[in-house]
């Protein structure tokens, strides 16, 4: 049981296939997720009438059950319905769940802005929903970019669950490799190397984004 | 080293943090019941050689003995059981009250009986007019009561000196006098004492000798009424004009 | 899907069979990244030298590498041991390293001062952990410990894809029997968010008991 160079170069070209469709199910599912959460987190902010209860139930509701679980009900309940994408349906579970998260984020940064500035933008004639928009979201949105960061992290790792319903991602691939050549050690550390490239290049972008932020809160001090 | 009454004695002090130099071959004998105030312009070392007394930081070279005796790394500990510290920001154990601040020490460490701790600690409190607070948590207390159980805490281990740094920096205007009051109770006891405080005034009243530390070197070391009038130094005078305008 | 039909699903084989592996799977981790997490978070805590670093590396991993990754591989390299140890070892490691950091956080948050006044008293080291440091990082850090276990609960469906028979494996099982995915899944989740919410609600009471206990009343960060 040791790394097996000749499994390696064979099946690195399959390993990156792989990391590609990793990649793009993450990207969209962030974009997307980011955007649900920030709605979803208004909302709940808010406490808009009629749907914050629900809204707010939705995500005491996805941040307390498994990813996984919600995967299987969504994938093979709506089968039943419909014809549906396993793509979409993962999709659609990554944003549910992970937006949810996102969405507590959001609502708390919303919180935390001093209230001051919500009667300002009132008084200078911003309607409700664009004093959000123009001011309350961008700051709370620069408040918890650290979080949102983590986040996104996060969803990178929860695509591998889509494996179970027949997405060729990353940790896919190491489970296939392995089966096929029998290498755990060569099949996944390939993978799990991937994965912590990928994480390292998030968390570089995160400590970029957080000197800006720090820079930028200097110059308006000074 | 001969003289009995010696109780600390810093031999060739030198202390480092990085490049930078902020204790320069320092000597320094404090005797028994002297009250030894350490002053001087910030930066100048004064806490730092504060904290080294009892090993809060590792000096880079000198020797300081304790009642004749070197204090070395397996000494210290023992050392430190004879000398107590009062911090600026008063330092009590935050998830105590002020009764387990008070007994943890003699309780735990010199195993004394935990009543008669107690008893003491009641005493200790009266004295310093804070005797109701015994069950208080520390954030229950103000800055002045705070300050006076840290006080009350250095006693509780009967020292044989206690160091003070900055005992009133951290607080309000109006508690400052019942924490000096408590320093100036502790002079009539006749503690030995070593105090860095920027209260000149205070510092002239119950100082026995006065040290002015400044870049990292003792530059004046006299007896207090001759420190504040016949000491001709530029940067000492200069330094207390500035600091007896406040 | 009939009554009875769901209540033999529900009762039968998620609560009675399956609910119990769940609940011992929890247990275990909860009991294996308890310690990983205390031990590893005071060396971390403490900067113990070369350790400390190790231990930092192994946080990165874990935070960095999908947990179905973890599992598959030690499914895969472990010789022997169930499927039940393996998923326990696994979500220790996991979870381990959260509770680790969390942990570290919560030392570096006790004010130096109260290290000095210990050290300055010559208090000895486990008493100064003991007495004074621990409990007071269990105020800072209790949240995000609760936080933890419900994640670390959500995480054991996980094990399922290794074999253990808990309650996902077991609902992967009912389906061929049963086939209304949403009715086989959805009591899954309800049993899930049951145990998960439990968790928090209680938690919040544990939160503000323990704050009570530690620093009397009043207190307020």
């Amino acid at each position: 049981m040791e790394f097996n160079w000749r499994v390696f170069e064979e099946t690195l070209p399959d390993f990156l296939n792989a990391t590609a469709v990793t990649v793009r199910y993450a990207v969209i599912a962030i974009i997307l997720a980011i955007i649900w959460g920030i709605i979803i987190g208004s909302i709940n902010y808010r406490k808009v009438k009629g749907i914050w209860r629900v809204t707010s139930a939705y995500v005491c509701f996805f941040r307390e059950t498994p990813l996984l679980v919600q995967i299987y009900f969504l994938f093979f309940g709506l089968a039943r319905l419909t014809e549906v994408n396993a793509g979409v349906i993962g999709v659609l579970a990554l944003v549910l769940n992970d937006g949810a998260f996102i969405a507590e984020i959001v609502r708390g940064g919303l919180q935390s802005i001093d209230k001051g500035q919500e009667e300002a933008a009132y008084a200078m004639g911003f309607s409700k929903l664009q004093t959000l928009v123009h001011f309350l979201i961008p700051q709370a949105m620069s408040k918890v970019q650290d979080s949102i960061m983590n986040m996104v992290s996060i969803i990178i790792k929860d695509t591998s669950l889509l494996m179970w319903i027949t997405i060729t991602e990353l940790t896919y691939m190491a489970h296939r490799v392995n089966s096929k050549y029998w290498q755990p050690m060569t099949a996944y550390l390939t993978a799990a190397a991937i994965y912590m490239i990928i994480y390292l290049i998030v968390m570089g972008i995160k400590k970029l984004l957080d000197r800006r932020s720090k820079k930028r809160n200097e110059l308006s001090k000074s | 080293m001969n003289d009995k009454n010696v109780v600390l004695s810093l031999q060739h002090i030198t202390k480092k943090f990085g490049k930078l130099t902020v204790l320069d071959d320092m000597s320094l004998d404090v005797h028994e019941h002297e009250i030894v105030v350490l002053c001087g312009p910030s930066g100048g070392g004064k806490s730092t050689l504060l904290r080294t007394i009892n090993g809060l930081e590792k000096i880079n070279g000198g020797e300081i003995y304790y009642r004749g005796n070197l204090v070395t790394h397996k000494t210290i500990k023992d050392v430190r059981s004879h000398i107590g510290m009062v911090f600026q920001s008063f330092n009590l154990f935050e998830n105590l009250t002020v009764r387990d601040n008070l007994i943890i020490a003699p309780t735990k460490l010199q195993k004394k009986n935990k009543e008669e701790t107690i008893k003491k600690a009641q005493e200790y409190l009266d004295t310093f007019g804070i005797g109701d607070k015994m069950d208080s948590y520390p954030h229950q207390l103000s800055g002045g009561q705070k300050q006076r159980v840290a006080i009350v805490r250095s006693m509780m281990m009967e020292p044989d000196v206690m160091l003070f740094d900055e005992p009133t920096s951290a607080l309000d205007p109006e508690m400052i006098k019942e924490v000096l009051d408590a320093i100036r109770r502790l002079a009539k006891m006749g503690m030995t004492m070593i105090i860095v405080t920027h209260e000149i005034g205070f510092a002239r009243e119950v100082a026995s000798r006065m040290l002015f530390l400044e870049k990292a070197k003792i530059r004046v070391d006299a007896p207090t009424e001759e420190f504040f009038t016949s000491v001709e130094d530029e940067r000492l005078k200069q330094f207390l004009s500035v600091i007896l305008k406040h | 899907m009939s009554l009875a039909s769901l209540k033999t699903l529900f009762i039968d084989t998620l609560i009675v069979q399956a609910l119990p592996v769940t609940l011992q799977l929890i247990l275990g981790s909860f009991i294996g990244a308890c310690v990983i997490g205390l031990v590893g978070g005071i060396i971390r805590g403490l900067k113990v030298p070369v350790l400390s670093q190790i231990l930092g590396v192994y946080a990165q991993i874990i935070r960095g590498v999908p947990d179905m990754l973890v599992l598959l591989f030690l499914y895969a390299t472990m010789v022997t041991g169930t499927t039940y140890s393996i998923a326990v070892l696994g979500i220790s490691l996991i979870q381990g390293a959260y509770i680790m950091e969390i942990i570290k956080g919560g030392i570096f948050a006790v004010d130096k001062g109260q290290w000095e006044a210990a050290k300055a008293m010559s208090l000895p080291m486990p008493i100064t952990l003991l007495r004074i440091i621990i409990p007071q990082v269990m105020l800072v850090a209790l949240p995000a410990l609760i936080g933890q276990l419900v994640m670390l609960i959500k995480g054991t469906s996980v094990a399922s894809t290794i074999g253990c028979m808990e309650l996902t494996k077991r609902a992967v099982i009912a389906m061929s029997g049963y086939s209304n995915a949403l009715i086989v899944y959805g009591c899954v989740l309800i049993i899930f968010f049951i145990m998960c919410h439990a968790l928090t609600v209680a938690g919040k009471q544990l939160e503000k008991y323990v704050v009570k206990r530690i620093m009397g009343d009043n207190y307020e960060r």
